[in-house]
């Protein structure tokens, strides 16, 4: 009920999530609206990312899965223009990061794998600062701050300083500084880390709310079964290589035998 | 289980000297070397000094004793100052007490531990003032082995009771300071350091003393001067040690009676500190770590949304660097340090103004030179510390703003003109002041000005840059940032520059005074180095922001 208040009740100004709502209008659910065109990352002579060639439509949660240094968060930290490709091009909304990085920006939301702020700001002054930088007005943008704290119960430690957060509440004042603006795309690196079970399931229920509005996600984990709930699709990374992608059933095909995603997902480590 | 955590620690240096890059290796050299050569100094600064004050036969020795007493109650005050400043983090913020406190370490032996190493970190003025002072004492006074002994051990005993009183001292602030936020507490101490400064000035270098030494022209005279220094120290902590100090040179003895009575007193001292620590201080260390989240502002209907004051344009981006650091005590403490830096070089120009004036052209070309590349210096220490780290210092939070539509050149930008604003208030007024103690003419005032101008720009615009595509976004202490080979490059960068720029006040000056005019030549040169340099940077860097990526 409060995801929906969040998104459709709200007088004035019906829908923080208005940009999807229209995309879904103006354009249908099937359009892509994240896609990496034979991307390559290069770290000196290491290559993290190697021909990366994947798309993600509108309301799709898609989930990246791999060992470690497999590249998933350089993926990742490439759609949020973060590192820039050695080859190959990433476009969201079919805006190409790389020639026009601010465009394209207007579109994702980002959680980053590790959720440092500014220390010395509050995290209510973080979200205020994330709201500015995104140009959003003002009044819209206090009442969703005060509406995404509230949703994580963290509206009454929001005036401490940064700094002084744990682990799980700084995750939570950067999952909420992703969602602010409304994005179209959102860019997720284990999202789930510090956070009590509580605070993860009201995640879990932002991120299926978003992508049923024609957001799209990409989600970096290695939390399997949280994986297994919420996304359509599952790409495996190793070594920077695409080496399977498909439903949780799809994959279990692949390597051979009916499972879990967790048994599909040590065949393929093993095995690839 | 002392002797093995010590053990530990001298490993871990060792380790971490072995570890460490050319430039911290060249930094710590450098710093080794500087403290060398002011030792050496003070030292070579006391024997010419003390030889001459002993050659007098009236009122000399006791002038001797004077210097030596009013320099020890100086070393006393501030090494007592810097280990009460830096207690909190020695005992209770130090990372590894989270786990040795874990380990079955008495409290007593965790706390000597941490105490050995604050009291090493607090013997600064010891080393620095004490040693060389004592050491030209001794061989002015020609002190035998014997004596040259005692005087180490009187200087070891005096090390020690500095950090005795100053963790007694420590132990009985601990509770008040435990729950003022930094900034609050830095400015308590600030202001205590400067009022017991002022009390002690007042009664150590009283306007009159040199009255009652121009008294002394006879035996009755002297022991009058004799009785007041005597007076004066009285209750100086650091007397006793001076005391039995001369007494030992000058007796050609080890003065047992001052020697048994400092060993009494520290005793008892250690004793009280020891049982204090028993009782308490694992209790204390615990409270630090279990002190209540600050609250930066309380919730309320009239609380002001961020941004408060820039709300126009990009101006968030400067209120929030502004927020960041005006709610770090350290770094405005270290910031007003280097504006104290500031005040203290205007308030010793007018002497050196006198000086420049009653002597020759040259003299004077040279004062004022002196003074410009003076506030040039600062402003490159001052942009080193606080400019170079800006981009890096937006640290690991830098994802929010590099993966939003605003692009790094706006970033850039503001903290450019933020930065560049700040220097030109602090410098630019600076140099104005100079000019007029000098009583420089207008041309010459404009002139300095002027170039100090283009020196604020350029240093910002250089040491920002050169900051800016070298960024250490993981790290978060500005001095190790500062100390990286691209920091310690901008460092040398921006010295050739100043050089280039001083060379051209200079000349233009010397000019001036020989022709009544200053020549073009000189201004457009100081415009067209600074910017070329400053150009340089800001083109590479602008260039640069289209491809920055923060690599962990």
């Amino acid at each position: 009920m409060v995801v929906k208040y969040l998104f459709f009740e709200c007088p004035g100004n019906p829908s923080p999530f208005r940009g999807i709502m229209n995309i879904m209008k103006n354009e249908g659910k099937n359009d892509v609206s994240l896609e990496f065109r034979a991307v390559t990352k290069r770290f000196g002579v290491v290559s993290a990312v190697r021909d990366l060639r994947l798309s993600i439509r509108a309301g799709e949660i898609y989930g990246l899965i791999g060992p470690n240094g497999s590249g998933k968060t350089t993926t990742v930290k490439m759609a949020a223009g973060l590192y820039h490709p050695t080859a190959g091009s990433v476009r969201v909304r079919g805006t190409d990061m790389t020639l026009s990085p601010s465009k394209a920006k207007q579109f994702i939301g980002y959680i980053p794998d590790d959720p440092a702020a500014y220390d010395r700001l509050s995290g209510r002054e973080f979200l205020e600062f994330v709201g500015e930088i995104r140009s959003m007005d003002r009044r819209e943008r206090d009442r969703r701050i005060e509406a995404l704290l509230g949703e994580f119960g963290i509206a009454d430690m929001a005036n401490g300083a940064f700094g002084t957060y744990s682990r799980g509440s700084k995750q939570k004042i950067s999952i909420i500084a992703a969602l602010l603006h409304s994005p179209q795309v959102l860019l997720v690196d284990e999202p789930m880390v510090g956070l009590d079970p509580e605070s993860a399931r009201v995640t879990l229920r932002l991120f299926s709310e978003f992508a049923h509005q024609g957001g799209a996600i990409l989600l970096s984990t290695h939390s399997l079964p949280m994986a297994e709930k919420i996304c359509n699709r599952f790409g495996m990374l190793k070594n920077g290589k695409l080496i399977a992608e498909g439903t949780p059933k799809e994959l279990s095909v692949l390597v051979g035998h009916a499972g879990t995603l967790e048994d599909s997902y040590l065949a393929l480590a093993g095995g690839a | 289980m002392l002797r093995l955590l010590l053990a530990n620690r001298i490993r871990a240096t060792v380790a971490a000297l072995r570890g460490a890059g050319w430039a911290q290796l060249a930094v710590v050299c450098a710093f080794i070397a500087l403290g060398a050569a002011m030792i050496t100094m003070a030292y070579l600064g006391f024997l010419r000094g003390f030889g001459f004050l002993i050659a007098e036969d009236q009122v000399g020795p006791l002038v001797a004793r004077y210097v030596l007493e009013t320099s020890f109650s100086i070393v006393f005050f501030l090494g007592v100052a810097s280990f009460v400043a830096s207690s909190t983090s020695f005992f209770y913020r130090a990372e590894e007490l989270n786990i040795l406190a874990t380990l079955p370490i008495p409290p007593v032996k965790l706390f000597f531990y941490r105490f050995l190493m604050a009291a090493i970190s607090a013997a600064w003025p010891v080393a620095l003032i004490s040693v060389p002072a004592m050491a030209a004492y001794a061989v002015v006074m020609g002190g035998g082995f014997a004596q040259v002994l005692f005087v180490a051990l009187i200087i070891g005993l005096f090390t020690a009771a500095i950090s005795l009183v100053g963790a007694l001292l420590s132990f009985v602030l601990a509770p008040f300071a435990r729950k003022l936020p930094s900034p609050a507490l830095w400015i308590a101490e600030a202001v205590v350091f400067f009022g017991v400064a002022a009390i002690m000035a007042k009664q150590i270098v009283p306007r009159s003393i040199m009255v009652t030494f121009a008294g002394a022209v006879d035996a009755p005279g002297v022991a009058i001067a004799e009785r007041r220094v005597s007076e004066m120290f009285a209750l100086m902590p650091s007397s006793p040690f001076v005391r039995a100090i001369i007494q030992s040179l000058t007796e050609n003895g080890v003065a047992p009676y001052l020697l048994l009575k400092i060993l009494f007193t520290l005793v008892i001292l250690s004793v009280v500190l020891m049982m204090i620590a028993r009782r308490s201080y694992l209790s204390l260390w615990q409270s630090y770590g279990s002190r209540p989240m600050p609250v930066l502002k309380k919730e309320s209907a009239q609380r002001k949304t961020f941004p408060r004051i820039f709300k126009l344009g990009y101006g968030f981006l400067l209120e929030k660097d502004l927020l960041m650091l005006t709610r770090d005590g350290g770094e405005m403490a270290r910031a007003a340090s280097l504006g104290a830096l500031l005040v203290l070089f205007v308030a010793t120009l007018r002497a050196v103004a006198d000086i420049g004036q009653l002597g020759s052209p040259q003299l004077f070309t040279f004062a004022v030179t002196f003074a410009f590349a003076s506030v040039g210096y600062l402003a490159l220490t001052f942009c080193m510390r606080f400019v170079f780290p800006a981009f890096s210092l937006e640290g690991r939070g830098a994802w929010a703003v590099l993966s939003s539509p605003i692009h790094a050149h706006e970033l850039y930008s503001w903290k450019f003109f933020f930065w560049v604003a700040v220097l030109e208030l602090l410098t630019v007024p600076a140099i104005f002041v100079a000019a007029v103690l000098f009583s420089l003419p207008s041309a010459l005032t404009f002139l300095l000005m002027m170039a100090m101008a283009c020196v604020a720009a350029t240093v910002v615009a250089m040491t920002l840059g050169q900051g800016t595509l070298f960024p250490r976004f993981r790290e978060r202490n500005p001095d190790l940032i500062a100390t990286t080979p691209a920091g310690l490059s901008a460092t040398a960068i921006g010295i050739a520059y100043l050089l280039i720029i001083v060379r051209y006040v200079h000349v233009a000056m010397s000019s001036y005074l020989a022709l009544g005019v200053v020549p073009a030549r000189d201004i457009f040169g100081i415009i067209i180095v600074s910017f070329a340099l400053a150009g340089t940077y800001w083109t590479v860097v602008t260039r640069s922001l289209d491809r920055i990526e923060i690599v962990s």
